[in-house]
């Protein structure tokens, strides 16, 4: 879906999230002049490294999270993105409105976003964190590479939102699967 | 001894305790995990999805999408088609395999059937993953092709396409298939072949009106086995399949997941189950359930 989103932006509409009927028309035709170079569409982080360390494709669409992995397996790897033509998400944590421990949650919220816990997580993934505090706990170097030395740089990010005609991407994304 | 037979016959014709409390654990259990799933089914495809909420009111609006968008039409004429296929080639797999098995197998027969039943007993999964070595990129067959020297350099014609989503499905359902066509050609009486001989049939006329018409319900119990596993399936044409190649299973599957339209994927689970049960009358009127 968020790759429905990143064409709009290549199109040059102003807000990815929110897209009239002709412009998933416009979307829909840049996609279909794009498949027959598409191998694979991956589902997971893991089927794609494998895909790149199989020969089976050479360039994807992706999150940091592969580069990371195929940079640690010594695979050569390279990653780029769109200049001001960005689109991202943040993962949240939610706590139910039936939870029996909410302090506990609470807890693991605020370790989330403490130093450490936003540091464990960059270092897993290579994703960029949210919090100052992640960026003073990784290094100067570090956040320079994740894009966290200046975080207004996060304000330039098209964030996901929900989108109203829902059903109407997924049936343009089944099109383009069909 | 007659007035006890007397007053067991009596009990039984007043009430046959044994034969209901026998009855009521399977009619609990296909009530729980089969009608009452079956009915809400029937009921989130009947409500639809607006704004995130499934509104619980009647319409026909998820049956419309499926009936009027041409990208979904091509999705269950692609399933149809794949399960079809995939059925008719395990035919002609199964029908000769069964036969050697079965006339020349003497006494490795049963060794032969467990051969058959084996793959059966490792995981679906790895069947599948074991396609994707054999016909990938740097994969067996390419290797084995490029050694020949068949192919200068790798191809790319062998996976992500109809043909190995075939290949697996072909692979995978097999011992669906042929388990009872061995049944049927077990229950074929030898001297019926010889009879047919002996009045100068030669073996094709043999083979077409004398087994096949006997075979048969064997031949049909099998093709409900692999067209049923074949129409609901989404892993294989997901892990092997082609970027546009998707079938039925993997748009319910993404209706129940990512897309959140849990009433449209009702509705396309019930086509698939009408699917499944239309070949399914076709074959009963054939009388293939005897051999099932």
């Amino acid at each position: 879906m968020m790759t429905i989103a990143d064409v709009a932006l290549w199109l040059g509409k102003d807000d990815p999230y929110n897209l009239t009927d002709s412009d998933l028309a416009e979307v829909k035709e840049k996609l279909l002049e794009l498949r027959p170079h598409i191998r694979k569409f991956w589902t997971t982080a893991g089927e794609l490294a494998n895909l790149f360390q199989s020969g089976e494709v050479v360039l994807a669409h992706a999150w940091p999270l592969t580069y990371t992995q195929l940079s640690e397996a010594e695979f050569p790897v390279g990653s780029v993105s769109p200049r001001g033509k960005l689109t991202g998400w943040t993962d949240s944590w939610m706590i139910s409105k039936n939870s029996r421990n909410a302090d506990a949650a609470y807890q693991w919220i605020d370790y989330i976003l403490s130093g450490d816990g936003q540091k464990g997580v960059m270092d897993v993934t290579g994703y960029s964190g949210a919090t100052t505090l992640g960026a003073e706990a990784i290094g100067s170097d570090r956040a320079k590479e994740l894009y966290m030395d200046d975080l207004s740089l996060h304000s330039q990010i098209n964030m996901w939102q929900s989108v109203k005609n829902y059903d109407q991407w997924v049936e343009l994304w089944n099109e383009i699967r069909s | 001894m007659s007035s006890l037979s007397s007053s067991l016959t009596k009990r039984r014709s007043r009430f046959p305790v044994g034969l209901y409390a026998s009855l009521l654990p399977p009619l609990v259990w296909m009530t729980l995990l089969y009608f009452v799933p079956i009915a809400l089914l029937v009921s989130y495809s009947v409500w639809r999805l607006e704004a995130f909420d499934i509104v619980q009111e009647f319409t026909l609006k998820n049956f419309q999408t499926i009936v009027f968008s041409s990208a979904y039409r091509t999705v269950i004429v692609r399933t149809i088609g794949t399960a079809l296929g995939v059925t008719l080639i395990d035919v002609a797999i199964a029908l000769p395999l069964g036969y050697f098995i079965t006339r020349y197998g003497g006494r490795y027969r049963p060794l032969l059937t467990i051969l058959v039943i084996l793959p059966l007993w490792s995981s679906y999964l790895v069947r599948v993953f074991a396609w994707k070595i054999i016909l990938g990129y740097n994969g067996v067959l390419n290797t084995a092709l490029l050694s020949l020297g068949v192919l200068q350099q790798p191809s790319q014609i062998f996976l992500y396409n109809q043909f190995s989503t075939t290949l697996t499905f072909v692979h995978i359902w097999l011992p669906f298939m042929i388990l009872p066509v061995i049944t049927a050609f077990e229950r074929l009486p030898k001297d019926l072949i010889e009879a047919s001989a002996d009045l100068n049939a030669p073996p094709w006329t043999t083979f077409r009106r004398v087994m096949l018409p006997l075979v048969t319900p064997g031949i049909l119990a099998g093709s409900i086995n692999v067209f049923s596993l074949t129409m609901g399936d989404f892993i294989t044409p997901s892990l092997v399949g082609s970027p546009s190649g998707i079938m039925l299973g993997n748009v319910i599957s993404s209706q129940f997941g990512v897309s959140y339209n849990w009433p449209l994927g009702a509705a396309f689970s019930l086509v698939v189950m009408l699917i499944v049960f239309s070949g399914l009358a076709i074959v009963v009127r054939q009388g293939a359930l005897e051999n099932l």
